[in-house]
């Protein structure tokens, strides 16, 4: 079988399954959540933007938001033959870029998205398996359905596995 | 403003392109005289594009980059973003320092004179868009990161998406006479501010 390597805009998630990879390039202080069934290499992953879809007047996308992202991307999961009790997550991302905050929307936003998601998944009942999150870089995440290893890469840091 | 239901026009398109080309070319003639050399520009590019298109719009998601960010305060607030390849930074830094910098690093001292060309151009390109628009811009102090440009926009980007799904770019490149030094400066108009700018010069009509 081939390998497809599955690129992850902005606000946007994928669920597929072994051999393939899925990806997000130059993720700042977005927050890349990855869900991953071992047993039946079934793997999702959402790049989250926001934290809360309740907060904003724009909600037609929810694939931007950290609770409804996590929500839907769990079904997506389920559909595609996922089982519940096995998935775990991963999370990568949150940086702060900048030493300003443009407004209150940006006001620590990398940390907010973390902390979110990790609220949403808890609610979920999902455990965190690891994470990569924080500090002032930004980082691409390749996501490997085969393995359920996570290679994340930065400029000031080079590559890591989680 | 129901944002998403804005379409941008071939006209609005045009319009945005000429105040960008008045602008750009503002803050072309400062930064020749800062630079002490000729600097040219292209004509301005506007892009009004989803949101996931914007790292591809300024470079490519995992391109090294180094930015200039300052926010604009002001009746049509925004962000400022000014781009260039790593060795094109340095080689920006080197003439405003008088030192050649050494491979792999900016210095405190090439950091600051590169905030510094930042600042002025800025400056120049909003005061042009101030007496084009009679609105008040004022910029902020500017920060500067050196990373992944998909991960400098996307901050930027995360305050415009809690509001629109589009964002608007307007595009100006600066080249120097030897071609060492080429950046991209992007103004990023907030979602309600591509309104306000467009109605300050009387082109805004509730038809589109």
């Amino acid at each position: 079988m081939d390998t497809n390597e599955i690129h992850v805009g902005m606000a946007d998630m994928e669920v597929s399954k072994s051999p393939d990879i899925l990806a997000s390039l130059g993720i700042g202080s977005c927050v890349a959540v990855t869900l991953y069934d071992p047993y039946n290499k079934i793997g999702g992953f959402a790049h989250i933007m926001l934290p809360d879809i309740t907060v904003v007047k724009n909600k037609t996308n929810r694939k931007k938001f950290a609770n409804t992202a996590c929500e839907d991307l769990l079904a997506k999961m389920l559909e595609a033959g996922a089982k519940r009790n096995l998935i775990k997550a991963k999370i990568v991302g949150g940086a702060h870029m900048f030493g300003f905050a443009k407004s209150s929307i940006l006001f620590d936003i990398g940390k907010r998205n973390v902390d979110k998601v990790k609220e949403v998944l808890n609610e979920l009942n999902i455990r965190i398996l690891a994470e990569d999150t924080g500090g002032d870089h930004g980082r691409s995440v390749f996501f490997d359905l085969e393995t359920g290893k996570i290679r994340v890469r930065s400029v000031a840091h080079g590559e890591k596995f989680i | 403003m129901s944002k998403d239901k804005l379409v941008l026009t071939a006209r609005h398109k045009d319009v945005l392109k000429e105040i960008g080309n008045i602008c750009a070319g503002n803050a072309a003639t400062a930064l020749s005289q800062l630079l002490g050399k000729k600097i040219a520009m292209n004509v301005p590019q506007v892009y009004f594009v989803p949101i996931q298109e914007v790292p591809e719009v300024v470079g490519g998601a995992e391109k090294l980059m180094v930015s200039i960010v300052l926010q604009v305060f002001g009746d049509a607030p925004g962000v400022i973003l000014f781009l260039f390849p790593q060795t094109d930074a340095r080689v920006l830094a080197g003439i405003l320092t008088g030192k050649r910098t050494a491979e792999g690093v900016f210095t405190e001292m090439d950091q600051s004179a590169i905030k510094e060309a930042g600042t002025i151009l800025s400056a120049a390109y909003l005061n042009a868009l101030s007496s084009f628009t009679n609105l008040g811009l004022i910029p902020s102090t500017p920060g500067i990161v050196i990373d992944m440009a998909g991960a400098l926009v996307d901050y930027i980007l995360i305050e415009i998406a809690a509001s629109s799904e589009h964002a608007l770019l307007i595009d100006s490149e600066f080249i120097d006479e030897e071609k060492s030094v080429r950046g991209h400066f992007f103004l990023l108009p907030n979602p309600g501010s591509l309104e306000i700018i467009l109605k300050a010069i009387g082109e805004y009509n509730s038809g589109y």
